[in-house]
């Protein structure tokens, strides 16, 4: 193989590494979006809100 | 993307433009080396990445660790961007280890040799992937965030051990290209091929800053989606519980059997804020 060959190669690995990595971000951001989403639709709750009413215990 | 605001998208389209140049000069643009000739051009990706995964990635690993151990500054923030940083410093490392990979191949005849500085890098890959794996211990959070920051401090000192390789042992490893403390004001490389290697550095940390952004807010996610599975399992034993009181209140013999289970609070603890 030449100097060319393995530098193209070096590249695509490097491309799809970083692009299947970011894929894997937006999939999964996704999907717990969806599990994080209130029953109702509208934006997720934020992690720092209080519990509803009575939930609160000890 | 969830994840994603104002501030990232222009953060990611700068992070993709300035990749995108760096290609294009690094590729076409910029002259062959005269010893190594094409091959040096794996140069515009292997120092970035290296630059990136363990002086950047590991170094705010670190910092944010010694920031959660400290106890004025301990919040879940600290551990989880130490988390995140981590991770996309494992991706760096590794294709940092298997871009140089490549390019030994192309230029030395191997893939692989045990050299000071391809060793002591594949250490500090396992090593952060040990890291990575004490985060997913099932455990108390607080206590699974503790030892992960004192696994991330005992990690940390591998990168220097790294930093030096080439200067404290005989390696096959070229010294530093621009970091060179000795020549930092007369640099080994210049002209296009320097301003392509700053240029990738600057691309790979803007891409760095925006894959950081992303893991983190993604680790938010988790959070709370883990909270949301603990409420409403917490639901399910309450509607579960609802029978058994107005069995009970009845006299009934069901309801009797049902009141000897303990409450919902006991069994799943007090519920998450």
């Amino acid at each position: 193989m030449t100097h060319l060959g393995y530098v193209l190669g070096g590249y695509l690995l490097t491309a799809a590494v970083l692009g299947g990595y970011v894929l894997r971000l937006r999939s999964r951001s996704r999907a717990l979006a969806r599990v994080t989403a209130p029953a109702g639709g509208g934006a997720p709750v934020p992690a720092d809100s209080p519990p509803p009413a009575g939930e609160r215990t000890r | 993307m969830t994840t994603a605001s104002r501030a990232t998208r222009v953060l990611g389209w700068a992070a993709l433009v300035t990749l995108a140049l760096t290609a294009w000069l690094a590729l076409i643009v910029s002259p062959p080396d005269v010893t190594q000739k094409d091959a040096v051009r794996l140069l515009y990706l292997h120092v970035p990445t290296a630059w990136l995964a363990m002086y950047v990635s590991f170094g705010v690993t670190t910092l944010a660790s010694v920031l959660y151990l400290w106890r004025r500054t301990r919040s879940r923030f600290w551990d989880l961007a130490a988390g995140a940083s981590a991770e996309v410093g494992v991706l760096f490392i590794g294709l940092t280890l298997a871009v140089g990979s490549i390019w030994g191949r192309s230029t030395w005849g191997v893939w692989w040799t045990w050299d000071a500085r391809l060793t002591s890098t594949a250490v500090l890959f396992v090593l952060y992937l040990g890291y990575l794996a004490v985060r997913r211990v099932p455990s108390d959070p607080e206590v699974r965030s503790r030892r992960a920051a004192i696994v991330a401090l005992a990690a940390f000192v591998d990168v220097p051990l790294v930093h030096f390789s080439v200067e404290w042992w005989r390696t096959l490893h070229q010294p530093a290209s621009l970091l060179d403390e000795r020549r930092l004001f007369d640099p080994q490389i210049t002209g296009t091929m320097a301003f392509t290697l700053v240029l990738g550095v600057v691309a790979f940390t803007l891409l760095y800053a925006w894959l950081v952004i992303h893991r983190f807010r993604l680790a938010r996610l988790e959070e709370l989606a883990d909270e949301r599975q603990l409420a409403d399992a917490l639901a399910e034993r309450r509607a579960e519980g609802a029978p058994t009181s107005a069995g009970e209140s009845a006299g009934t013999e069901a309801g009797s059997a049902r009141v000897d289970a303990p409450p919902v609070e006991a069994v799943g603890g007090p519920v998450a804020p």
